[in-house]
């Protein structure tokens, strides 16, 4: 939750790393095979809609031990089409039909025979999941000792391995230091929160019972006992109270003016004092280039006082512009509707995500970790505590409305571009430069807007030829009762 | 020609005011001494301040480099779909505080409403409003006085508890044959009217009182006795071409002021082609608006008022034909007025402030002989504002001893404070098993009862209003209860055992009842807030025999001498019930000047009589009270405001002032607020007023123009020769400002404005403008954007008033702006007077070169700092604020921007529409607020806005013309129907 500003150098690594990693894991995965998962996805996308296996009934009957009630020939047929079977008189087909209240089963014609077979083999081979007993308490959430948190916090670290195997420390994924480029892996931080959570994540659960694919592939190996889970519990309790670190920038410009101060005040006291070095102008040339350098830092760090382009907080959700302004396509103004009327163009409300995510509930980067975040703050009534990054002085009153519907401006003209940010951040620094120069150069839509008629005397001039457009600046842009009341 | 204005006694006679220097300078000392000696005495010397100076610099440089603080976003969880985030909402209410009634549209910003502004749809008030009213929204916001949730002696308690404990009581009381008394504030809701007779008839012995602390008590009884009808008629002030007023300040507090206010100026417009204007003679003993703005003021004593009506009466009957009533006291003015009432037959007005019957009576008599009864005394649409009988209460009183009562709820009544007999009335209240209050804030009566089932801010409440005869309305929520209270009618409910809440109710009421449709009649009354039904005409005709008798009992009280003290409402305050509001306590009286105090005023020959001087006390009935020399006031009388000296009802109203309701008597069937045969003596000890009056001074310059109505008629310009001549000199080297699009402008008919304030405070709502505090005031910091200069003419024993609203001119060739080393101020392309705060860096050289005084320094911080403990200083308060426009900082100028926000606003609007502006879309706050239409805004560059043709009037003139600073605002001339002609 913390601003986080890289220096390049360390962006650039960190862009290469992410790299190699993602193309060491991609071929990992490639080299498992795909067929046996066959039936599994296909009971997933056609069947678990209406019917469960292990957990009773939903629209249609529970599935499992289903193969040694039925022969498999009369599941194949009444899976093809049931509502063919159900009327050439089955009779088994008939009493099923009815004790399910007759609400008849989809047909699915266009499964092969084989994917319906694997289907039923699925159904066959599936067991419920062992509940597994630990001899420790594994829900703890608080009363831990240091040492039990300081050996979960050297776990997830890959300090200590597991005893049955995984090999790929925790916090290689679930980051505990922000950076600027996107991770979509839930960060450390963010797991603590979901553990602490009044039922929320329990670790062993979410290990062996994974909800989505990216998830299942990459805790695969990882197969916790109990005492392991209860320090990794010890080090997610410590750690939901902190937040995630901070990374700490390069202090580069601070070292070149102590560098600077350092030389000089050497060059002064060889000047007066040592005179080690004859040739005087090398003295002076290191006062001036110092002088120089002081001072420029000085301007150009006073002149960005309390401005903040580039400012790219962590949010609360990982929410991507890029995913869904660039990739989907979705309008700005689909969610940040009230632009056209208000002077805020307004943060979407939960419920407007809730538009299109009641039925997205899977990312294709993130999985389900961060769509959840929404459900999550519909079910508690707590709304997502996003941080605003254009933050405009309190003195400054700038409308939306006015830009966006009066002065049909564009929203990537002040935001950059936004369909590209996987991590939005403030394009333009919002200085009052930055504003004078734009109203003195746009113009206004002085001749088709009915509001500009009453405007005689510009009107006239145009007739004159005096000039033939109308810029911002002509109808009052810069007065300071513009912006400033 | 011109004639000769004066602010103060002291400007009159040409002495400095003593205190000003006196506060400064010690006697014999010099003035370097003084500075010397306050140098040495603070440990800050100049030398310290700049190192301080340095070292602030250096760590806010630090400071400053360090991190911005994280700033949240946080959205809604479900939109709701009436709230847009950054966009006000607008909903249609209506105020009632038991004895003032206004129409209001409520601006409401993310969910908290920041604005009051007149509904236009209310055939009653039509936009206007008053004060009180303006400031009431700050009273939602009091953390300090509101009550939080139930309570029983102060303990607080869960609802269920209290709802079992006080059916519990109502069941015993009744059962026990013993009586409950259910005290309030008059009731004009329809549906809440009947409410209560339902909830009384659900417990056998309990019985309805109706409570004023100034009611119209003796005017209910003589109609009662004159018409067969205890009401109070509506009196159609814009039908009447002569009033005359008895001590009726009918433009600033009696009966319906905002209402009445606007038709009176009806009748006093010369814009639009009028020409005439109607007459207007005002009898009083202290000087009110009403009197201020009367065309004849005659000073008189309270206890000649019966036998002056008589001797009018006796007058005009002459001139009827009609036998004449015995006694009366003959005047100067009488004949020429009488006759000039009688010319004007049905269509004038008599009205008097007095609470006695038999005066009022003869009042009735005095009309019924001018034929004015349904005319302009209108007995079809009464007002149901005033419902209370004051022998009803003096009679509780005297019941609450004699045991048979036992138990009490009180509702919107604070008997304790503005009840002249608290003692009896404490005693009786301990002598009750059961009392209950559902009174929303803490006063002085809340100590002496057992439980508080606090009831909602109206803001925060559903209901209705009757205010007048078929004029319904109603009042819906603007914001959730801030609280953990409950609306007094649903508490009502609950006890009596009914199942549906009170917004049902009147939901049922309003379709079954008064609108007699379906959902959406419904829908649109909410959304208009009014709804009008007609009446049937109602045939009143006046009995003589009431008259005889009111004229002989008139005739036999005793004759008094001495002096007299006259207790009056005043602008500000009210009947005391919004004491607690820093808004209105740091309003100045528009005639007195003064704030954050009462006083008493006594005229410059009473006072030296008495030795009386400025700043000194005086006791009257054992109450000690600081002395105002007052022009205009009657020898011998004393005048006291009301509404002040409260000891419980929060951290503003506490202490400040004398309750003067303890000097109120009861006499006649009515209390009095005219008390005869008292002794003021003066008495030791010194008190400053916090006065604004010796601010701001023009120095005797032509700057309130006037003239009366023969010489308007004969030419137009009268008294305004000036303003063409200062037009033609208007030549300069420079090149002219053109203003190519808009340019604002204001014009203000000091005919229409009657002085009440209400852009004042209208002003200090919309742009957020501090309280500062007595302190502050008496060093000339109020910081008001809009002023009321009031100045005298004449002779000091009646001087004729004048006032005059006063903000930023928005100088064309501005002064102010010339001077500023920083151009933070300067000239807008659309003629405005623009102030950037962020680049003032407080030389204050704008306001010593601004001629007008407008613009006001911040000396402080004001808000966020606990030393000005008023609303701002809190998170609840300060929710009052209007996001669109900046608090201010220390140290940085402000003054009146004209409502900016709202110009960029309506531009905005316009601008998206893609439509041209209309005229009158853009209101600064102080013209919406005001309830005569005194104040146009308006584009003078549209050659047909409503601005460009009063600049076109020859009555218009700007202020300090001959300097040249070319105002955007433009005043026109005051013109007075008086029948002489002044030299």
């Amino acid at each position: 939750m913390i601003q986080t500003t890289l220096n390049q150098g360390y962006r650039q690594a960190k862009v290469t790393l992410s790299a190699l990693l993602t193309i060491l894991l991609i071929a990992f995965f490639a080299s498992e095979t795909r067929a046996q998962d066959q039936g599994k996805q296909l009971f997933e996308k056609n069947c678990q809609v209406c019917h469960k296996l292990g957990g009773g009934k939903l629209v249609g009957p529970e599935l499992m031990g289903i193969t040694q009630l039925r022969e498999r020939e009369w599941l194949v047929k009444f899976i093809r089409n049931s509502k063919e079977l159900i009327d050439s008189g089955d009779p088994l087909a008939v009493k099923v039909f009815e004790e399910n209240n007759k609400i008849p089963m989809q047909a699915f014609t266009n499964l092969s025979d084989a994917e319906i077979n694997s289907i039923i083999d699925y159904i066959g081979n599936w067991k419920p999941e062992e509940k597994v007993e630990f001899a420790v308490d594994v829900n703890k959430k608080d009363g831990f000792t240091e040492k039990e948190i300081l050996r979960g916090e050297r776990m997830f670290h890959g300090l200590i391995p597991f005893e049955n195997g995984g090999t790929t420390a925790c916090f290689s994924c679930h980051y505990t230091q922000n950076s600027d480029t996107i991770n979509w892996n839930p960060s450390a931080y963010d797991l603590a929160v979901a553990f602490m959570e009044e039922d929320g994540m329990k670790i062993y659960e979410s290990l062996s019972e994974p909800t989505s694919e990216v998830m299942e592939k990459a805790h695969r190996e990882y197969k916790l006992t109990g005492e392991e889970i209860y320090h990794m519990a010890a080090y997610l309790s410590h750690i939901s109270g902190h937040g995630t670190e901070q990374f700490k920038i390069f202090p580069k410009k601070l070292m070149l003016f102590i560098l600077f101060a350092i030389l000089m005040t050497l060059a002064l006291i060889d000047l007066i004092f040592t005179k080690k070095l004859k040739y005087r102008f090398i003295h002076l040339i290191i006062l001036a280039v110092g002088v120089a350098v002081h001072f420029n830092i000085a301007m150009v760090e006073a002149q960005n006082l309390s401005r903040t382009k580039d400012y790219a907080p962590d949010q609360p959700i990982k929410f991507s512009h890029a995913v869904h302004a660039g990739e989907n396509q979705i309008d700005c103004r689909y969610c940040h509707h009230i632009a056209d009327f208000s002077k805020s163009a307004g943060i979407p409300s939960n419920d407007v995500c809730l538009n299109c995510h009641n039925v997205v509930l899977t990312g294709t980067n993130s999985g389900k970790f961060e769509i959840n975040k929404i459900h999550r703050a519909a079910k508690t009534g707590k709304p997502v505590e996003w941080i605003r990054i254009h933050n405009m002085q309190e003195h400054v009153f700038f409308s939306h409305a006015q830009h966006v519907n009066a002065g049909k401006i564009d929203c990537e003209t002040c935001h950059g571009p936004v369909a590209e940010m996987d991590i939005m951040k403030q394009f333009s620094d919002l200085s009052m430069g930055w504003c004078i120069d734009c109203h003195r150069d746009t113009k206004v839509n002085f001749k088709d807007n009915q509001y500009y008629s009453t405007y005689m005397k510009l009107h006239e001039e145009i007739k004159a030829g005096k000039f033939d457009s109308v810029t911002v600046e002509q109808i009052g842009g810069l007065d300071c009762m513009k912006c400033h009341y | 020609m011109e004639k000769k204005y004066w602010k103060s006694l002291e400007e009159r006679n040409n002495q400095p005011d003593p205190d000003i220097y006196k506060e400064h300078i010690p006697d014999g000392k010099n003035l370097l001494d003084v500075i010397n000696e306050e140098i040495s005495e603070k440990s800050t010397s100049r030398r310290n301040f700049l190192k301080f100076c340095g070292f602030s610099f250096a760590t806010a440089a630090i400071a400053s480099s360090c991190e911005n603080p994280v700033k949240k976003a946080i959205p809604y969880l479900n939109k709701p779909e009436e709230v847009t985030p950054g966009m006000a909402s607008h909903y249609a209410t209506t105020y009632f505080d038991g004895a003032e009634y206004s129409s209001l549209v409520v601006k409401v910003r993310d969910g908290r409403p920041i604005k009051i502004e007149g509904n236009e749809l209310s055939p009653l008030t039509r936009g206007g409003s008053t004060a009180r009213v303006q400031a009431s929204v700050l009273s939602l916001y009091d953390q300090e006085a509101r009550l939080k949730g139930p309570a029983k002696e102060g303990k607080e308690m869960v609802w269920q508890i209290l709802d079992n404990d006080v059916k519990r009581n109502l069941k015993e009381i009744s059962g026990s044959g013993k009586e409950t008394i259910l005290l309030t504030s008059p009731v004009t809701g329809p549906s809440t009217r009947k409410l209560i007779g339902e909830f009384i008839a659900a417990f056998p012995g309990m019985r309805h009182v109706v409570y004023e602390p100034v009611s119209a008590s003796g005017m209910l009884q003589a109609n009662q006795a004159s018409f067969g009808q205890a009401v109070v008629p509506f009196f159609r002030f814009d039908k009447a071409e002569v009033v005359v007023s008895f001590g009726a300040d009918f433009l600033g507090t009696w009966i319906a002021p905002a209402e009445f206010a606007h038709d009176y100026t009806k009748m006093r417009t010369l814009t639009n082609g009028e020409n005439k204007l109607s007459y207007h003679v005002q009898y009083e003993t202290g000087l009110s608006i009403s009197g201020s703005k009367a065309d004849q003021r005659f000073a008189i004593k309270p206890s000649a008022t019966g036998n002056l009506l008589k001797g009018l009466y006796n007058q005009i009957a002459q001139l009827a034909g009609k036998p004449a009533l015995e006694g009366g006291l003959a005047h100067d003015s009488f004949p020429g007025l009488a006759k000039q009432l009688w010319n004007s037959k049905g269509a004038s007005l008599v009205v008097c402030g007095s609470n006695d019957k038999d005066e009022q009576i003869v009042v009735n008599g005095i009309n019924g002989l001018l034929e004015n009864i349904g005319k302009t005394i209108d007995f079809s649409r009464p007002v149901l504002t005033r419902q209370a009988i004051d022998s009803d209460f003096e009679n509780l009183v005297k019941d609450f001893a004699g045991g048979n009562i036992a138990g009490l709820i009180m509702w919107n009544v604070n008997p304790v404070y503005d009840y002249r007999n608290s003692e009896a009335l404490i005693a009786g209240l301990k002598s009750l098993r059961f009392s209950l209050s559902l009174n929303s804030v803490t006063d002085e009566t809340f100590e002496h009862i057992t439980y508080s089932a606090p009831g909602h801010h109206y803001l925060e409440s559903w209901g209705d209003a009757e205010a007048v005869k078929g004029y319904f309305s109603l009042q819906q929520p603007a914001i959730r209860p801030i609280f953990n209270t409950r609306q007094p009618q649903d508490s009502l409910l609950k006890w009596m055992g009914a199942e549906s809440d009170y917004y049902t109710y009147l939901k049922n009421f309003w379709q079954t009842e008064i609108l007699k449709a379906g959902e959406a009649a419904w829908a649109k009354a909410l959304q208009d807030g009014v709804y009008n039904t007609e009446v049937e005409a109602a045939a009143v005709a006046f009995a003589g025999e009431a008259l005889a008798a009111a004229s002989s009992a008139i005739a036999s009280r005793p004759a008094v001498q001495g002096f007299e003290l006259s207790l009056y409402q005043n602008l500000s305050m009210g009947n005391g019930s919004h004491t607690n509001n820093p808004w209105l306590m740091e309003m100045p009286d528009p005639v007195s000047k003064v704030c954050w105090d009462n006083f008493a005023a006594i005229s410059p020959a009473s006072a030296s009589a008495l030795r009386l001087t400025k700043g000194g006390m005086v006791k009257i009935n054992g109450l000690d009270i600081p002395v105002l020399i007052q022009p205009g006031q009657a020898d011998e009388t004393i005048s006291i405001a009301l509404g002040y000296g409260h000891t419980s009802f929060g951290k503003v109203a506490n202490g400040v002032g004398v309750n003067a309701y303890k000097l109120a008597s009861y006499d006649n069937g009515s209390r009095q607020f005219s008390i005869a045969g008292i002794t003021p003596e003066k008495v030791a000890g010194e008190y400053k007023l916090a006065s604004t009056q010796m601010h701001h001074s023009m120095e005797g310059r032509p700057i309130v123009r006037e003239t009366v109505l023969a010489s308007y008629l004969q030419s137009p310009d009268s008294g305004n020769e000036l303003h063409a001549e200062f037009e033609k000199k208007h030549v300069t080297l420079y090149k002219e400002t053109e203003f190519k699009g808009h340019h604002w402008g204001v014009a203000i008919d000091l005919n229409k404005c009657i002085g009440c304030s209400s852009c004042v405070i209208a002003c200090q709502a919309e742009n957020n403008v501090p309280v500062v505090g007595k302190e502050e005031v008496m060093k000339s910091r109020i910081m008001h954007w809009i002023r009321i200069d009031r100045y005298y003419n004449g002779e000091e024993t009646n001087p004729e008033v004048v006032f005059q609203p006063l903000m930023c001119q928005h100088c064309d060739n501005a002064p102010c702006e010339n001077v500023c080393p920083v151009s933070a101020t300067n000239h807008s392309s659309e003629g405005l007077n623009q102030m950037a705060y962020n680049r003032c860096v407080g030389t204050k050289y704008c306001i010593n070169n601004c001629p007008y005084k407008v613009r006001r320094f911040n000396w402080f911080r004001y808000a966020t700092n606990d030393k000005f403990d008023y609303n701002m200083n809190t998170d609840l308060g300060r929710m009052v604020l209007n996001p669109d426009v900046t608090v201010r900082e220390r140290g940085v100028v402000e003054k009146c921007s004209l409502c900016v926000q709202r110009i960029q606003e309506k531009k905005l609007l316009a601008k998206n529409e893609g439509r041209p502006l209309m005229d009158g879309e853009i209101v600064p706050a102080c013209a919406q607020a005001c309830p005569s239409n005194a104040i146009v805004f308006g584009d003078m560059n549209d050659p047909e806005s409503r601005i460009s043709k009063l600049f076109q009037d020859p009555r218009n003139y700007h202020l300090l013309e001959e300097l040249h600073t070319l105002p955007s605002v433009g005043y026109l001339t005051l013109v007075r129907n008086k029948p002489e002609v002044e030299a």
